[in-house]
């Protein structure tokens, strides 16, 4: 017998001896005991500010946060009020019946002039710089058939050109011509200017004999005209801008139920006027608002109205200062958004004057808002939610499981922090903490300013109910709920605490979980 | 990492064994292998063939740290691999070793009473996988029992394929002693060295994770394993073999000896799969909330990849590299209680890349005549107790068919307790097997015939040469 065949043969016996029941596993038992970290971060209070508002949080020089809006509202709504109207003017040379003897030179024969008046009202304007508009002008000889040569010469002393310094002076020869006034200002009399027509024969080497009712018409018209500047008397006008809001984001909703006391918040309103023209302003609203709150009316001081100031000269500025007297108030009613509606009105008293204004004039409504983190406050809310999907996973895996929550706080400002397992609906199933377990962050004891004395500490190893745990596989978003309160001092008074950049607070949470798989095979 | 999981699949496949430590062959004298463990040994054979494939075959599987009784459970009629019962169960390092051996040809003759001649080609795979029980802890048991502590352990895998041409001398220096050497020439087929392997892991008071590893694996003729098989040739080395026997009493012989004492430089399709320690660390503390708040939805992505690019092997070609062959060390002695039977107490060490490994036998040697050898053995090797082993030679001149383990004797008590190997196969972790068939001429019957040799034995010899035999009866 060869060895192979003997090797086989053995095997073949021995294999027969070996039963296989030993070796069908039906399951694999593992109950590893897992420590793995969740999450950290040291964050600042900037980091809590939400991210999109991070250009309102600015840093005074001593350290300490702030949240300084700066909005400036532009109103073209007075400029809005003066266009020029078109204007035409149509005249008309009588020639007299006869024969022309034959001339050698050009004859003048007959002149006039028109006193053109834009008609503009309550504006008496004395001078408009043209930024843009049309002259059109032609002459048409009446009966057409008649051979009379002539030619109309336009002038006016009143418009001038930028360029040359020369004044109007327009030849129509029986053909339409235009002029760009572009390049033109107009000197006006109460809307008024001159307009000069003179008619000439032209010279001729043989006579013409003129018919009877033979006539010169004259068309002069301006049209599309706007400004660069107007100067005058502008009237008694009023304007109605829309309402305007400015956002106070950073806070979000957190601080709608919150109590909250700013210690020096700042408030200030400036209007800044180009317009060559006295102006009142009158506020008919300005409030702050908050979702699920009344509004809190702004206290201004001047009382609305307010007589705004203005430029003496074009091409500057004037700004009238609007204080905010209850700005604390304001500040403390945690606004999301400061709403106002002004109407503003020009020469209010006056009946003459020399306002003046450019077409890029504007009248400016600046609002600055500083808020600086100094104070107290209770029930700030922070409010999160994460999606999450464990219904894969099977539940009876976890036989205990605990967070270990390590959180060193030097912001003065401690949490209370619950996560709400809720259904694809937002129903809230269960609280993963008991209440007891929700005091996570501690905050940091102060001074009796304001200033860090020391971090608030808190290392806590937080045992989950497991049957408040199975709901986590059950739950499609997990709500993260924080409850904050500044520190109070030893008596528990809520002094006014401080928030500086420098101040961190430093997070690390783990999870501590046995877990018991058995695999089916 | 498919490539290193066809190394893994290599080292694993390099199974059975070559004469780890085969405690009860290490006593069978009537096989012409007997001189693998000892050069100094002669066979009581004088000639013998050993022909291609059939004259020895071996296998060897070895686990210092568990047997299968260590992993499962049984309750209710189910049987489940319960892992927190095998991690308890597992020692501090464990080496799974699986070794084979195939004999491509043999020649042993004794040339002169005092010198024994042999020569033999056999190709030899050698297997080992290192699993430190902290390892497999961290998988089974989790990171919790490592809180405020850090881990450090080395898994390392060796594969090595060779082939062993040997030829070696026994001369009788005089009748106590006996010495021999061999010289082997080794040409290697592949081979897996782990240079270096450490993985440490950290685990914070606040369950932050921090991860190490460092690790040199070097492959030689693994990894084109559609190349021509004459290149596998160029990876050659040598290596020696030394022993000595000494009869200390007419019936009390002592023998030792140093096996494999040689190395192998690899040369061909060599292939290095490396980690950095400089960059494959990273400490992974959860979520940044700072990401968060940034709206920063891609950070856990980067951080994967980030990960990813850290701890991913590279892998490129290397240098030429040598591995030390694994090195054996016998004491042994005999005693002759009767004619015909003998015992025998052995102590072995094994060095292979960086572990010492050490093991006791005692065994009962009987001849039945010329015509059938028995030996029974008791081995404590890698922490087993259990190993009654057994050998049988049927010396049907020329023909011997053998059959030789170190933990055989516990089949028959499985079967009788159980009527199935089970029970023998759930708690074996040590277990080898050696069987074959030689062609053998010339029994030496041995001491109890030498009287009757004698004249010739000392016919040889000059007078007053120490090797001059004076005979006195051992047998009464």
């Amino acid at each position: 017998m060869r060895p192979c065949s003997w090797l086989v043969s053995i095997l073949v016996v021995l294999n027969s001896c070996i039963g296989d029941k030993d070796y069908n596993l039906n399951s694999v038992d593992v109950r590893p005991s897992i420590a793995f970290p969740l999450a950290f971060g040291s964050l600042t209070i900037q980091d809590f500010l939400k991210s999109k508002d991070s250009v309102y949080v600015k840093i005074y020089p001593d350290d300490v946060v702030y949240l300084g809006y700066s909005q400036l509202l532009v109103s073209e709504d007075i400029r809005d009020l003066f266009s020029i109207p078109d204007k035409a003017v149509n005249q008309s040379f009588k020639v007299p019946a006869g024969a022309i003897p034959a001339h050698t030179k050009d004859i003048r024969s007959d002149s006039l002039t028109e006193v053109v008046d834009f008609g503009l009202n309550p504006e008496q304007l004395s001078e408009i710089d043209f930024k843009s508009g049309t002259i059109n002008y032609s002459t048409t000889l009446l009966p057409a058939a008649s051979n009379l040569k002539y030619e109309v010469i336009l002038t006016s002393s009143d418009f001038t050109s930028k360029t040359t310094g020369l004044h109007l002076n327009l030849t129509a020869t029986g053909t339409a011509g235009s002029l760009s006034l572009a390049d033109y200002k107009v000197t006006l009399n109460k809307n008024k200017f001159s307009l000069k027509m003179v008619l000439v024969l032209m010279k001729t080497s043989s006579p013409v004999t003129v018919g009877p009712n033979t006539s010169v018409a004259v068309n002069f018209s301006l049209s599309g005209m706007d400004f660069n500047t107007i100067h005058g008397f502008f009237g008694i006008q009023t304007v109605y801008p829309p309402s305007a809001v400015i956002s106070i984001g950073a806070f979000g909703t957190s601080l709608n139920s919150a109590k909250v006391s700013f210690a020096q918040p700042k408030v200030t309103m400036n209007v800044i006027n180009d317009y060559g023209v006295p102006c009142t302003v009158t506020f008919s609203k300005i409030e702050a608002r908050k979702n699920g709150a009344q509004p809190l009316p702004l206290k201004l001081s001047p009382d609305s109205p307010i007589s705004i100031a203005y430029p003496a000269t074009l091409g500057n500025s004037a700004t009238t200062p609007v204080a905010i007297t209850n700005a604390k108030d304001v500040l403390d009613f945690a606004p999301s958004e400061i709403f106002y509606q002004l109407s503003a009105s020009t020469n209010q008293g006056f009946t003459s004057g020399n306002n003046f204004m450019a077409d890029t004039s504007k009248m400016r409504v600046q609002m600055d808002v500083e808020v600086p983190l100094y104070g107290h406050a209770s029930g700030i809310i922070l409010k999160d939610t994460a999606k999450i999907d464990l219904s894969k996973l099977d539940q009876s895996q976890i036989q205990k499981a605990s967070l270990k929550v390590t959180v060193i706080n030097e912001l003065p400002l401690d949490a209370k922090i619950q996560l709400y397992l809720t259904d694809a609906g937002y129903t809230v199933l269960d609280s993963l903490l008991e209440t007891a377990q929700t005091s996570l962050v501690k905050g940091s004891s102060v001074s009796p300013t304001g200033d860090l004395e020391t971090a608030g500490v808190s290392d806590q190893l937080l045992d989950l109910n497991v049957d408040r745990l199975t709901n986590v596989f059950k739950s499609k978003n997990i709500i993260i709920r924080a409850v904050m309160n500044t520190s109070k001092d030893a008596a528990g008074n809520s002094n006014d605490v401080k928030f500086k950049s420098k101040y961190v607070i430093i997070v690390n949470v783990g999870l501590l979980v046995d877990l018991k798989f058995n695999i089916k095979l | 990492m498919k490539r290193l999981f066809n190394i893994l699949l290599m080292i694993t496949a390099m199974a059975p064994a070559f004469a780890q430590t085969e405690a009860t062959q290490y006593f069978m004298n009537s096989l012409p292998q007997w001189t693998t463990n000892n050069p100094a040994f002669v066979p009581r054979y004088k000639f013998s063939i050993g022909m291609p494939g059939i004259s020895s075959m071996s296998t060897g599987y070895y686990n210092n740290g568990f047997s299968y009784n260590d992993l499962i459970t049984r309750s209710g009629g189910e049987v489940k691999a319960d892992l927190s019962k095998w991690v308890k169960a597992l020692a501090e390092n464990n080496y799974i070793l699986t070794t084979s051996q195939v004999d491509l040809l043999r020649i042993g003759i004794t040339v002169s009473p005092k010198i024994y001649l042999q020569a033999y080609v056999t190709a030899h795979e050698y297997a080992r996988l290192l699993i430190p029980r902290e390892f497999a802890s961290l998988f089974v048991q989790g990171t919790a029992p490592l809180i405020g502590t850090s881990a450090s352990f080395s898994p390392k895998a060796e594969g090595l394929a060779y082939i062993e041409s040997a030829a070696g001398a026994a001369y009788k220096v005089d009748d106590k002693l006996t010495l021999g050497a061999r010289i082997k020439y080794l040409a290697g087929l592949a081979n897996a060295t782990t240079v270096s392997s450490m993985l440490n892991v950290a685990v914070g008071s606040d369950y932050k994770l921090t991860a190490s590893g460092d690790l040199n694996l070097k492959t030689s003729g693994i990894h084109d394993t559609g190349q021509d098989v004459g290149k596998a040739f160029s990876n050659n080395g040598f290596a020696i073999d030394l022993g000595a026997t000494y009869k200390l009493t007419e019936k009390l012989t002592v023998a030792a000896s140093v096996i494999d004492f040689g190395r192998i430089t690899w040369k061909n399709d060599l292939f290095s799969y490396t980690l950095d320690k400089n960059t494959a660390n990273y400490t992974f503390s959860g979520i940044d909330l700072k990401e968060v708040v940034n709206g920063n939805t891609n950070y856990l992505d980067s951080q994967g990849d980030s990960i990813r690019d850290k701890f991913e092997l590279k892998e490129g070609k290397t240098g030429s590299y040598k591995t030390n062959l694994p090195g054996k060390m016998y004491l042994s002695g005999t005693y002759e209680l009767m004619k015909n039977l003998s015992v025998g107490a052995l102590f072995f060490t094994e060095k292979f890349q960086g572990r010492f490994s050490a093991g006791g036998s005692g065994s009962i040697i009987k001849h039945f005549g010329k015509w059938v050898s028995t030996s029974v053995s008791y081995t404590i090797s890698n922490r087993s107790y259990n190993n009654f082993g057994a050998g049988v030679s049927f010396n049907l001149a020329p023909v011997q068919l053998y059959l030789v383990g170190d933990n055989l004797l516990n089949i028959p008590g499985s079967l009788i307790a159980g009527q199935k190997l089970n029970g023998y196969i759930n708690n074996t972790q040590v277990f080898n097997l050696r069987f074959g068939l030689n062609f053998v001429w010339g029994w030496d019957k041995g001491s109890d015939r030498l009287p009757r040799n004698k004249k010739a034995y000392n016919s040889n010899l000059k007078k007053g040469d120490p090797s001059f035999i004076k005979v006195r009866k051992s047998h009464p």
